[in-house]
This record gives structure tokens, sequence and C-alpha cells, in this order.
């Protein structure tokens, strides 16, 4: 069957787009992370989703840093921090994360839990059977950090915001998957309408995706 | 913020409060009800999902109901964006998420301290 063969008709052709290109990137070695590991992110997303209200993870530090598998239990336990938890990760537990698995590596997995969880909820809400992930490629990191990063944005580094909002650039030490993250919202999102308060590019009205969009980051308690 | 804004937009007054922690009955949206219980039921999925789904697209159609799909992925996809890097709210923002966070409580989240600016605000108002 084609890939995401399910959503013809129900969903623009820029999103099924998007869903491609995130699904053609996944298992390619990335900046950071081989193809392997982006798999075993992803896998771990998906193995936790959707997180029974008695799932935590806990205090990381009970986690091993060292295993034979591809994703050690401490990296295992981060990607589900992110995906179902984001709201406790402040300054202390970042710092955490950091001194354990350092920026260029956390900024990469943050932005792949993003892109996989965009699919993923997507395919639960609609109550559609999730696509099968890629199978990862061979392949050495690129061990690439981009220049020009700014602090004072985020934790992390980023580029600066300029006129974009910061959620735009929040993941940008991650370059490219951050960029394919920005498709999946521009496609799935604003279009090309972010300012504009009236829109004629969805089928809902603009006031009332943005009452899904605040009960959303309300259910997450994203302060943002 | 933009639900504000957007509402502004056509003229419309709505009851901000009831949008984050109420049942949307006094919104003020057209089927707030529906879709506020459909994004409910898509965070928890769980088996009230099912029903929500066909009480939205009753409401709203069935491309609606997609598009209120759409919209829950991609805001859990941006929360986990925002609150994972950490980012502040954008400086043009911040009197405006002022004023909406104490209307709705919103800085009752852990990520508030993300912004102390914001923080700053809110206790300056607060005791003068």
């Amino acid at each position: 069957m084609k890939r995401f063969q399910s959503l013809e008709g129900k969903v623009t052709t820029e999103i099924i787009e998007s869903f491609q290109i995130v699904w053609d990137h996944l298992g390619l070695p990335g900046s950071w992370w081989t193809g392997e590991e982006r798999i075993g992110i992803a896998s771990e997303v998906r193995k936790s989703n959707p997180r029974k209200l008695w799932e935590n993870v806990g205090e990381l530090k009970n986690y091993a840093k060292d295993s034979d598998e591809i994703l050690s239990p401490y990296v295992k336990a981060v990607v589900r921090i992110v995906a179902n938890e984001t709201s406790k990760i402040d300054q202390q537990i970042y710092g955490e994360i950091i001194k354990s698995i350092g920026e260029d590596k956390y900024a990469e997995l943050a932005a792949l839990v993003s892109q996989v969880i965009a699919r993923s909820s997507f395919c639960d809400a609609l109550g559609i059977e999730r696509e099968e992930l890629p199978e990862p490629k061979e392949g050495d990191p690129r061990f690439e950090r981009p220049h020009g990063l700014v602090d004072g944005v985020a934790f992390l580094p980023t580029f600066s915001a300029d006129d974009l909002p910061h959620v735009a650039v929040s993941l940008s030490l991650a370059q490219a998957d951050n960029a394919r993250r920005m498709l999946l919202v521009r496609a799935m999102y604003s279009g090309s309408s972010f300012g504009e308060m009236v829109w004629e590019h969805r089928n809902l009205t603009r006031p009332q995706i943005e009452l899904v969009a605040a009960r959303t980051s309300a259910l997450n308690e994203c302060f943002y | 913020m933009l639900l504000s804004s957007s509402s502004a937009a056509i003229d419309k007054t709505i009851n901000v409060s009831d949008a984050v922690n109420g049942n949307g009955s006094d919104v003020g949206i057209p089927s707030s009800e529906q879709l506020i219980a459909f994004t409910e039921a898509a965070h928890r999925v769980d088996e009230t999902l099912s029903a929500a789904r066909e009480n939205l697209s009753a409401a709203i159609g069935e491309k609606g109901m997609i598009d209120a799909a759409i919209t829950a992925a991609v805001f859990r996809s941006l929360n986990i964006a925002a609150d994972s890097s950490g980012i502040r709210i954008d400086d043009e923002w911040e009197e405006i998420a002022t004023h909406l966070a104490m209307e709705t409580s919103a800085d009752r989240f852990p990520t508030v301290a993300n912004s102390p600016n914001i923080e700053n605000r809110i206790h300056s108002i607060n005791h003068g």
C-alpha cells in the first residue's frame, strides 16, 4: 500500500507531502544520532504514547546510561519525558540532560520527538492506523553544529528569532530537523497566513482552530 | 493570545477562561463544546474519543473534525518544541500574555518559569 494512502482526500497534499519528507529523513543518519538511533527514538515515542496516567518517568538519575542496546535506558527516559512530560523540563532537568548527552544530541532528539508526535497524534485522533516506521539507513552522523547561534531565547542556544516567533527557532540547534518540524507546522497550522486573523485555507474558522490550540496547550501545561 | 486576536478580528468577544478551563458552553465560538470535548478525548485517546469524533462531525462536518485533529496534533508537537527547548514568551506578547495568564490561571503551569518577565509582571500587578 502506498504510504499515507489512508489520508488521501482527507487532508491537503501539503500535509501528506510534509509527512512524506519527515518519514524520508527519519531513518537517515542525522547531525548527532545514527539512523538506527533516530528510529530507536521514534519507536520509543510511539511505544510510550498514548501515556497512561500512572506512567511517569520519575528521576532520570535512576536510569542506566550504558547499555548494549541501541538506546540506553537513560536516553529512552529522556525521550519519554520530552514526549509526554515536557512541562516538567525545568532548568535543572535540562541541565542534567545536557550534562549527560550534550546540547546537540538533545536538540536533535527533541526535534525528532516533535515530528513523530505530530504524525502519531493525528492518526490516534482520527483512529487511523499508525504508519510503520521506516528502515534505518547505515552511516555516521554528520557531527555538524550550525554557526550564528545566540543565547537568551531558550535554555538551548538558538538562531536569532528576528521577526519569527520564538517557537520557530526553538530547536534550531538541530537545524535540519527543526526545518522539517516547521514544515509540518506550516502544513498543519498556518500555511502562509500566520499573521492574518481571518483564515480561509482551513475548514474551521481561525477562532475555532485557536480554541483547539489553546485547550491542547493547557492539557500539556504549556505556558508558551 | 491568538484566540483573542482572531475573535476580535471578526467582532466576537470570547470567554478565554472557559476556552482554557471550562466545557466550552460559554466560550462564544460556534461548536465550542464539541471542539473541546474532542480535543480532550484526543489528548487522552480513551474510550470517549469515538463518540467525541462523531459528535464533532455531526456539528461541523467530517472535514471540520479532521481539521480539529490536525490542529490538536500540531499543537502537541509545538508544545513539545516550546517546553523541551525552554523558550520564553516573545517580547511583543508579554503584556497580553500576562493578562491572559491571570484571566485563565495559566500561570499555574510550571513552564511559566521560562518567562521570568511574565512572572514579574504578574507579581507586580498582584502586589502593587
